[in-house]
């Protein structure tokens, strides 16, 4: 295994603690193998259910993928979940998921930072056809704000 | 234990002095002003026939968009239409001669007010009106336009709601504190009412005591969080589509993955 493989995969499992432990740490994509990267990439457009874990975690945060393959890694998900949910609202959270897995029906036009992430986020799996695009009328209105 | 430093207590005085004072000034000047619109709506309430029919599933939606309105909200509207329910449409700032006449296409009632009040504020004046006109209602849904609804042509959502036999139901129901239930609300960008909770004394008294306030976090205290907790105070049951426990559950159902991760 390359040496930076193996940084990476320990970076995420860091990452990952640090996270459930509720302190919030990006890790740079530029300190990350661009292998184990693209494997995240790759397997959260092959599967809804990954895609739901990779919001888990909130807005591009890989720990929910990583947990949720850990031994045990359900129970982990789950709390880590309930956990989030108590301290922060389900749908900026989750916001593939709610979409994508719960048809929820709506996405707010605030400008707060929370509800611009939630947009650009939902707009970048529209473009990457994992969920499906909204009416035309709506579509133009939510790029017009994210721009 | 040393004492905190003398301009900091002063300042916390300030702080609190100048807080109760917004507080009861906040009150009796909107109870004033309340009082002074009141007794002038009639003259300032523009009120506009549109081509829809006047059911007893009425669906209230406040706009404020003084730009000109988006094409989202005749989207909207037409969701509303295919659904079965009638738009009354109310507007916190004045429409165009074009806007008014495109809504009207869409909606049973087209009215225009000051912006006083928030959404709380025109849904308070909605309800006064259908009073007004003696007009009966079987459900009700008020509902603003802070979102982009429905995302999806076939939404399914208001159906749901009526499906789901509680009172009071909105798209979120919302838990601020687990433990103080005090706050937990349905979120208000859309409400709805069904004719039980609609003739429910409760009802009639919230809507009977709301001072509209132009201040956003009083509105949200007793405007959008009062009526949830009047709701479960009279038993409306409120809920939402989605609550943290059901979305717990959906993911819970999904996550039964035990492969490992290859990479």
């Amino acid at each position: 295994m390359k040496l930076k493989t193996y940084i990476s995969r320990r970076l995420l499992r860091l990452q990952g603690r640090l996270n459930y432990l509720g302190l919030d740490v990006a890790i740079s994509d530029d300190l990350m193998d661009d292998q184990v990267l693209d494997a995240l990439r790759k397997r959260q457009y092959e599967r809804p259910e990954i895609f739901a874990a990779m919001s888990l975690v909130r807005l591009n945060d890989r720990v929910g993928l990583y947990l949720i393959f850990q031994p045990s890694g359900r129970e982990r998900v789950l709390a880590y979940m309930r956990k989030t949910l108590v301290m922060r609202q389900g749908y900026p959270s989750f916001p593939f998921a709610m979409v994508d897995l719960y048809n929820y029906p709506l996405m707010k036009k605030s400008l707060e930072p929370v509800s611009s992430a939630w947009r650009k986020q939902y707009l970048a799996a529209v473009a990457a056809g994992t969920i499906d695009a909204p009416p035309r009328s709506i579509e133009s209105e939510i790029l017009g704000t994210a721009s | 234990m040393a004492l905190p430093p003398a301009w900091k207590v002063r300042r916390e005085i300030w702080r609190i002095r100048n807080r109760i004072a917004q507080k009861l000034g906040g009150v009796f000047y909107d109870s004033f002003r309340q009082y002074l619109y009141d007794r002038r709506a009639l003259n300032f309430l523009k009120v506009r026939e549109g081509d829809q029919p006047l059911s007893d599933r009425v669906a209230v939606f406040v706009l404020f968009q003084p730009s000109g309105l988006a094409p989202s909200t005749f989207f909207t509207l037409d969701h509303l239409l295919k659904n079965g329910w009638s738009p009354l449409v109310i507007s916190n700032a004045p429409l165009t001669e074009s806007d008014a006449a495109d809504v009207s296409r869409r909606a049973a009632k087209v009215m225009e007010r000051p912006n006083v009040g928030y959404d709380f504020g025109a849904y308070r004046e909605s309800i006064r009106y259908l009073d007004r006109i003696g007009h009966r209602l079987e459900r009700l849904i008020l509902m603003n336009d802070s979102t982009w609804f429905p995302l999806r042509e076939d939404d399914d959502s208001l159906a749901r709601m009526e499906a789901s036999g509680a009172d009071l139901v909105g798209h979120i129901y919302k838990i601020e504190d687990i433990k103080d239930r005090g706050r937990d609300h349905v979120e208000s960008h859309l409400l709805m009412f069904s004719r039980r909770a609609l003739e429910d004394e409760a009802f009639q008294r919230f809507w009977n005591c709301f001072v509209m306030s132009n201040r956003r976090d009083v509105t949200i205290e007793s405007g959008e969080k009062r009526i949830t907790q009047v709701g479960i105070a009279a038993g409306w049951a409120p809920k939402g589509l989605l609550s943290r426990e059901t979305l717990i559950s959906r993911f819970g159902s999904l996550m039964g993955v035990s492969e490992t991760l290859c990479i």
